[in-house]
């Protein structure tokens, strides 16, 4: 029970300290495998070189949201990922993860970094939610993406996809 | 940017000074290190080609082989600049963030690895940009700056379509190149419910480098036909060449080490999908000469067939050249009622005969390689026979066991090795005219003149579960979890294997159904009758896509849908 309110200190890319429970920081798969390296030292922050505060408070509140949901399995191998459902992201995510694209992929990327699962797969589906039913084009516009073809790649990838357009 | 739980703190090192006039500060940081001038939007797409060049390579997609599209840029550049541009600690970090989506399927784990390390410092410069309010820039890099690994996973969130996929292969180059990846095109392969044989499932390896050949059409044309590792799906390229050729998936006859593409792979499945399915193509038969009575039963083996006949002979036929390759003319007294095969990756193996003259012949088998196939004579040679007190009208071989189904109501099952009865099981009170083996070959189905089919435990004898009801099971067929029956009351029925409960009943038959079988993957069920067509049916819906009726003047006995063909 009180292994649970223990506090952990996590230390930003940008020198800010966050104090939070275990429990919490522990929705990071990352700083669990630290914790564990490092064994229990009172009042030494884990450093997060690669997370912001901002995003580290943004990720913190949905870390504090499913603190009490089970950890996904240690090892659950994504080689099953061709067969993988995909589940549909839930309301409090969907609302929690409406920020602009540059938090998004901040979130990403910590996610990412922090090896927080279940979040990486949020981000990663709002993601493809936006791309989802978009033409080339409006992807391209969505993201800022450059068409880089060249009109003769272009012809050929479409020649390469006329097949199943029929 | 506008949430509100962004404080912007700003560090004490040297980015504190980072603000709006500075946006462009990461990636001209980024660019200093690699010898390029700054840049702004235009060229971000290239500076994002020079930053991913050596990912492209990593890809699969850079040793010139397999690039449909260009070489790799930059990767001499990259690889160089790499260890001077990273720091101690990003080794740590990306190894921990390296074991994304994909990593355990495939077979270059390690050029992932290199890939992620390549492609990490986006994330590490992240840190450092986040106080810019530049949002325009910012996201011109956004979804851009997140490296190879999470984009795969966002385009793993995707519908697993076709189309969908096509439409990320013509965003942009780096799209193009993460839609060949081979676990996008699995999900697809799964999702429209295609499966690898067993051998492709244990030797396959997902490549991304096509194999040689292209596309006219519906054909795929082999550059090299006799070149190992063709990773696609030769069945489309062969003519239908059976007496009823028509283009069906099952195998997808990956040979040996087995490359898989999937692209080309799927692009086959569908294509013959499409032709089983569209009413309108109807297949062109080529017809086997040789027997000179009617041919009862046939037994597949990839391009080989054997038929039995009324002429008392066995002959085997090479489907690619269509010529018979050998024969037994004395095989039995009287007619050859059925066949079974059993034949290992070699081509060696056991056939085993029942005919109406109460014999069991057993052979052993060597099929000559491909190659050498109208060569070989010395195929196969009688090993053994069992002498029976009845017509033998349907057999089966398991890994242990020779299952003889027979006139006398009685199904006995055989040690292969020793061909001792070991077995005889009872319970049917009519002949038994038809056994299918269920896919783990620990089972059997039984379908007798009495109406009824039962499942049957081989080890134990025990009847496991019983269905039926109409004239007499002509013929029987078990298939993953279906059971197929044609009955002598005209009807095609369609049952579960696992509870038996009748799923659908295909009516359109004239005449007594004499041959079913059913192919999964492209969700139909065929069915020969003497009414002399051959109907396909639609396992869903239960409707009938096409009649396969040309001028037939006689019966069909025996119809077998494997591999590409239905053989009738």
């Amino acid at each position: 029970m009180s292994d649970n309110k223990q506090k952990v200190i996590l230390q930003t890319s940008d020198d800010e300290q966050f104090t939070v429970e275990k429990i919490v920081a522990e929705r990071s798969a990352m700083i669990k495998s630290m914790m564990e390296d490092l064994g229990e030292q009172e009042g030494q922050a884990i450093p997060l070189p690669n997370v912001s505060s901002s995003v580290l408070t943004k990720i913190l509140e949905y870390c504090d949201h499913h603190k009490n949901e089970p950890l996904p399995a240690a090892d659950s191998s994504d080689a099953d990922d061709s067969r993988r459902k995909t589940s549909e992201i839930g309301e409090w995510d969907a609302r929690w993860i409406q920020v602009d694209q540059e938090m998004l992929f901040e979130i990403i990327l910590a996610a990412n970094y922090l090896d927080i699962k279940p979040l990486l797969d949020v981000g990663c589906k709002t993601v493809a939610n936006m791309i989802k039913g978009k033409t080339p084009e409006e992807i391209r516009k969505l993201f800022n993406i450059t068409n880089d073809f060249t009109p003769e790649e272009e012809e050929q990838i479409r020649k390469e996809n006329e097949w199943a357009e029929e | 940017m506008n949430d509100p739980s962004n404080p912007f703190h700003v560090p004490s090192s040297s980015s504190s000074s980072a603000s709006a006039s500075q946006s462009l500060k990461p990636k001209k940081q980024l660019l200093s290190k690699i010898g390029q001038p700054s840049s702004s939007s235009p060229r971000t797409e290239l500076n994002n080609r020079k930053r991913f060049g050596g990912l492209f390579a990593s890809f699969g997609l850079g040793n010139g082989t397999g690039s449909p599209l260009r070489a790799p840029l930059g990767t001499p550049i990259r690889s160089e600049r790499r260890h001077e541009t990273f720091q101690p600690g990003d080794d740590v970090q990306e190894d921990s963030s390296g074991k994304g989506a994909i990593g355990g399927v495939w077979s270059f784990a390690e050029k992932m690895k290199e890939l992620t390390l390549t492609v990490g410092s986006p994330a590490r410069n992240r840190n450092k940009e986040k106080v810019r309010e530049d949002t325009d820039e910012w996201e011109g890099e956004g979804l851009m700056g997140l490296h190879d690994e999470i984009l795969l996973h966002i385009l793993l969130q995707l519908p697993p379509t076709l189309s969908q996929l096509h439409i990320i292969s013509r965003v942009s180059t780096r799209f193009y190149d993460l839609s060949r990846t081979p676990v996008l095109w699995l999900r697809i392969f799964h999702e429209a419910g295609f499966d690898l044989n067993e051998h492709a499932q244990q030797n396959g390896v997902a490549v991304e480098y096509p194999p040689e050949g292209h596309w006219e059409g519906k054909e795929w044309i082999h550059r090299q036909p006799q070149a190992e590792g063709s990773s696609d799906n030769p069945n489309s390229n062969e003519p239908p060449e059976d007496d009823t050729g028509e283009e069906e998936e099952e195998e997808d006859s990956v040979k040996d080490s087995t490359p898989i593409h999937y692209p080309t792979l799927v692009r086959s499945r569908y294509i013959v999908q499409h032709l089983i399915l569209d009413s309108d193509h109807l297949p062109t038969p080529t017809r086997l000469r040789g027997h000179k009575d009617v041919v009862y039963c046939l037994a597949q083996w990839r391009n080989y067939l054997f038929t039995g006949s009324r002429d008392r002979s066995i002959r085997l036929y090479d489907l690619s050249t269509g010529e018979c390759i050998w024969v037994d003319s004395e095989a039995h007294g009287r007619s050859v009622l059925c066949l079974d095969l059993d034949i290992d990756e070699d081509g060696k193996g056991t056939l085993v005969s029942g005919s109406s003259d109460m014999i069991i012949g057993i052979y052993t088998i060597d099929l000559p390689p491909p190659s050498l196939s109208s060569s070989s004579l010395a195929v196969g040679k009688r090993l053994n026979t069992i002498r029976c007190e009845s017509s033998i009208l349907s057999i089966g071989l398991t890994p242990r066991y020779l299952l003889s189904a027979n006139k006398d109501t009685k199904i006995h099952i055989y040690d292969r090795k020793t061909h001792e009865l070991v077995i005889t099981l009872e319970g049917h009170t009519q002949p038994i005219n038809s056994i299918s083996l269920s896919p783990r070959k620990d089972k059997l189905v039984s379908g007798s003149g009495d109406g009824s089919w039962k499942i049957w435990d081989i080890a134990s004898g025990l009847i496991e579960r019983e269905g039926g009801g109409g004239r007499g099971v002509a013929c029987v067929e078990w298939n993953h979890d279906h059971i197929v029956t044609g009955d002598g009351d005209n009807l095609v029925k369609l049952y579960s294997s696992s509870n038996g409960q009748l799923i659908s009943t295909f009516q359109g038959h004239t005449d007594l159904v004499r041959s079913v079988t059913i192919s999964k993957s492209a969700g139909v069920v065929v069915s020969a009758s003497y009414d002399k067509s051959i109907r396909i049916w639609d396992i869903k819906t239960g409707k009938l896509i096409k009649i396969i009726n040309e001028d037939r003047s006689s019966l069909v006995f025996n119809l077998k849908m494997v591999s590409n063909k239905i053989i009738a």
